[in-house]
């Protein structure tokens, strides 16, 4: 068992959580709310007498309960048309769940992203950080770049499968040397 | 490209298709199927979801806007709001402690009284201190000669 305090060990499993949120919500502003109430439970639960064996495995199922909580509400205020189907929604999350992927390999993951985002031209990038920074829709990307939501939509789409391209490219020439 | 390629393709087509929104009903059964059945498209879906996130979280804790950034504030969100709230609180507490340093500094008995600076600063005016000026002094005219003088000051005791 970690020493680390338990919400610090969360917050160093964002990434994790948040593509896991974002993969099921489709949402950033939802996934947050989600990720920030799971922390409350969290929190909630550090002050608990009753250790956790497994923080990761144990977040994870919290993560997902409260997930789960936030699309049947949302499904419920109709904000989106059609929910998504729930076998994919099952196997997402048992991916997620699943994954067991370490700490350094995660790291290291990290950094060849980091690497592969060095290497996009200028205006790649700023699309990129207005998507994922600035948490911007497509139609307000496109009110910025001069150009349409549907365009914005499938560059933002090829970046996203040339930066996969080049973190395992990355990633593949490491385990190499 | 081969058959294995293709299908790696298709399914990444489709884990992207389901990030943005994009997907019919029969592309959702159809992905979730291939997920269900193959390790592969397992794997390729988990390191697409480990790779949102991460943008995800790079970008909130600002290192997207440029190359290998310090956090920046963007033009359009929402998010870079709440961090300069963050920022603003962090700085303050900052503007504080340095505040609260230079009181305590400055109210803290002093070892040294009155005249022993007084002299000390005696001390320092009489330092000898030499400066040498040149001065270039030219006419208007195209062949107008110029003269150059050097001039030497001496410091205070000379």
């Amino acid at each position: 068992m970690s020493e680390t305090p338990y919400i610090q060990q969360y917050l160093q499993l964002r990434s994790e959580f948040m593509g896991y949120l974002y993969a099921i919500t489709r949402d950033f502003e939802l996934a947050e709310e989600v990720y920030q109430n799971a922390a409350v439970v969290v929190i909630e639960q550090a002050d608990k007498s009753e250790t956790i064996r497994d923080f990761r495995a144990w977040a994870k199922e919290v993560v997902r309960r409260q997930a789960l909580h936030a699309i049947r509400a949302r499904d419920v205020s109709a904000k989106h048309t059609r929910s998504m189907s729930p076998k994919l929604l099952d196997v997402v999350s048992s991916v997620f769940l699943e994954d067991n992927t370490d700490l350094p390999t995660d790291r290291e993951e990290t950094r060849a992203l980091r690497k592969c985002l060095n290497e996009l031209p200028a205006e790649k990038r700023e699309l990129v950080a207005m998507r994922y920074e600035a948490g911007a829709e497509f139609d307000e990307i496109s009110q910025q770049t001069g150009s349409t939501p549907a365009a914005v939509q499938r560059a933002l789409s090829r970046l996203r499968k040339l930066l996969h391209g080049c973190v395992r490219r990355r990633l593949q020439l490491a385990e190499g040397n | 490209m081969t058959a294995q390629g293709n299908h790696h393709n298709t399914i990444a087509d489709l884990i992207v298709g389901h990030f943005d929104g994009n997907l019919s009903e029969d592309q959702e059964q159809e992905l979730a199927k291939a997920i269900d059945e193959s390790p592969e498209s397992k794997r390729l879906l988990l390191s697409y979801m480990r790779m949102e996130g991460r943008l995800y979280s790079l970008g909130h804790d600002g290192f997207l806007s440029a190359a290998d950034a310090q956090p920046a504030g963007s033009a359009l969100g929402t998010r870079p709001k709440q961090r300069s709230r963050l920022w603003a609180a962090a700085s303050s507490i900052a503007v504080c402690a340095v505040l609260v340093a230079i009181l305590s500094w400055g109210l803290w008995p002093s070892s040294l009284n009155a005249s022993s600076v007084l002299q000390k600063a005696q001390e320092a005016a009489a330092e000898l201190i030499d400066r040498t000026y040149r001065v270039t002094i030219s006419g208007t005219k195209e062949h107008s000669q110029s003269r150059e003088f050097t001039i030497n000051v001496r410091g205070a005791d000379s």
